[in-house]
């Protein structure tokens, strides 16, 4: 008798770090479960604009393309001091970028990527040129080689040899490599160089084996996915 | 007689009938004989069993009740504790979410992703305070203040994951500074040149 009720309350343990168990499981499912960061726009815009982008926030998220970025913008509007017609159009029109985006860049696309081809098609960039480097570049997240190809077509570069030195950059070496190559052309274009030649410059300094950029995009490893 | 009697059960021994006088032989042919039942009556005690309504199941006081009954309390009282805990750390959860909006907007997204601490730094001649805002504190003004190191030198140290943000200078509360160091953000929505800052994780491939 003793030993059934020692094996009785020896039995409750597991059965109690279970219940534990599937409480924490419980309490992280309904974490992931709530709306990414609506939250945050609670007392920093009027409830009625609040309703407004929790409304396009739930189709996008229908979607299946991120939340965070309407948000974000929503939240950079109302620092901003701009009123609330006005966040709302930019908020609108993000979404059907991001939209954009997506469709260039594939379903599998993350949000950062998605919010860095945003600021790529805001740029300049065609969207043929984003379904390119995706496919160039398959295996790699295209957040900061897409951030180093805004900027330097921000900065004067023709979009075919901006894409070009991105996807050569990003194929030869690590991030860190393609940012300090931006960077750099950067720097060269700062101080009056032309962008084509800043970015032969660079690249005749830092030892990457193209030698030459032309107009043409740079031609996809293999053919994209429709 | 007992050649005949032998020649009539066709010589296997003791039969009823062969000595009905016997009295215990007597029983047992009274006993083996079929009983007769009314098929009908039989039936409607069956039917009249099933109608019966179900009566609770008494459990007996016994040491292995209680055990079993000590086991549901048990699993009652896991039940009923864990979902307190549950409870109490979505609150906790959603505390931290409010109080969100400062840097850890970002620890909130990437967990597991490395930070890296990024040093923002403006020069900007007989300003009194300096805020950085941006996509990594929700644009909050009062998020990420300046330290004035001296002369005209303001620098604040934010950890951040790898990625794209987008920020810009506030000085004195209400003058937009773009960072003259950084590249522009093409998307300019509210009139005001955001910058661009690009995080990458050491050892990124």
């Amino acid at each position: 008798m003793r030993m059934l009720r020692a094996g009785c309350r020896f039995g409750a343990v597991p059965r109690i770090v279970g219940a534990f168990a599937f409480a924490i499981c419980a309490a992280r499912v309904g974490f992931a479960q709530r709306p990414a960061s609506m939250s945050q726009l609670d007392g920093r815009v009027s409830p009625t604009l609040r309703v407004q982008v929790a409304a396009i926030a739930d189709s996008v998220a229908a979607l299946g393309l991120p939340v965070a970025p309407l948000v974000d913008k929503t939240l950079e509007g109302a620092s901003k001091g701009a009123d609330d017609r006005r966040i709302l159009g930019a908020v609108r029109v993000l979404a059907a970028d991001l939209g954009v985006a997506r469709r260039a860049l594939g379903v599998s696309s993350s949000g950062e990527e998605l919010t860095a081809a945003v600021a790529a098609l805001r740029s300049g960039v065609p969207s043929s040129t984003l379904t390119d480097m995706r496919h160039s570049l398959p295996q790699r997240s295209l957040v900061v080689p897409l951030s180093v190809l805004s900027s330097l077509i921000i900065q004067g570069t023709p979009v075919p040899a901006a894409a070009m030195a991105v996807v050569t950059y990003t194929r030869h070496g690590d991030d860190s490599h393609l940012l300090v190559f931006g960077n750099e052309v950067a720097r060269y274009i700062a101080s009056g160089v032309a962008p084509i030649q800043a970015i032969t410059s660079v690249d005749a300094l830092m030892g990457t084996s193209v030698s030459s950029y032309s107009d043409h995009p740079p031609a996809p490893t293999r053919r994209p996915k429709p | 007689m007992d050649d005949d009697m032998m020649e009539e059960t066709g010589g296997h021994g003791v039969s009823p009938e062969v000595r009905p006088n016997d009295s215990v032989d007597l029983a047992i042919t009274i006993l083996r004989a079929p009983v007769p039942t009314d098929a009908r009556a039989f039936d409607a005690k069956v039917l009249q069993a099933i109608r019966q309504p179900v009566l609770p199941r008494v459990i007996p006081s016994s040491p292995a009740s209680s055990w079993s009954r000590a086991r549901s309390w048990t699993a009652i009282a896991a039940i009923a504790a864990s979902v307190v805990f549950a409870v109490a750390l979505n609150n906790l959860v959603e505390r931290h979410d409010d109080t969100a909006t400062r840097v850890s907007r970002v620890a909130q997204t990437t967990h597991s992703v490395p930070m890296q601490t990024v040093q923002f730094r403006l020069t900007y001649p007989n300003a009194q305070r300096v805020a950085v805002v941006g996509s990594f504190n929700g644009w909050d003004l009062s998020a990420t203040p300046l330290r004035h190191i001296g002369g005209d030198i303001w620098v604040a140290d934010i950890p951040l994951s790898a990625g794209r943000y987008v920020y810009q200078f506030v000085v004195d509360g209400h003058k937009r500074v773009p960072d003259p160091l950084a590249p522009n953000d093409p998307a300019d929505d509210f009139g005001a040149t955001n910058s661009v800052l690009t995080v990458v994780s050491r050892g990124a491939a």
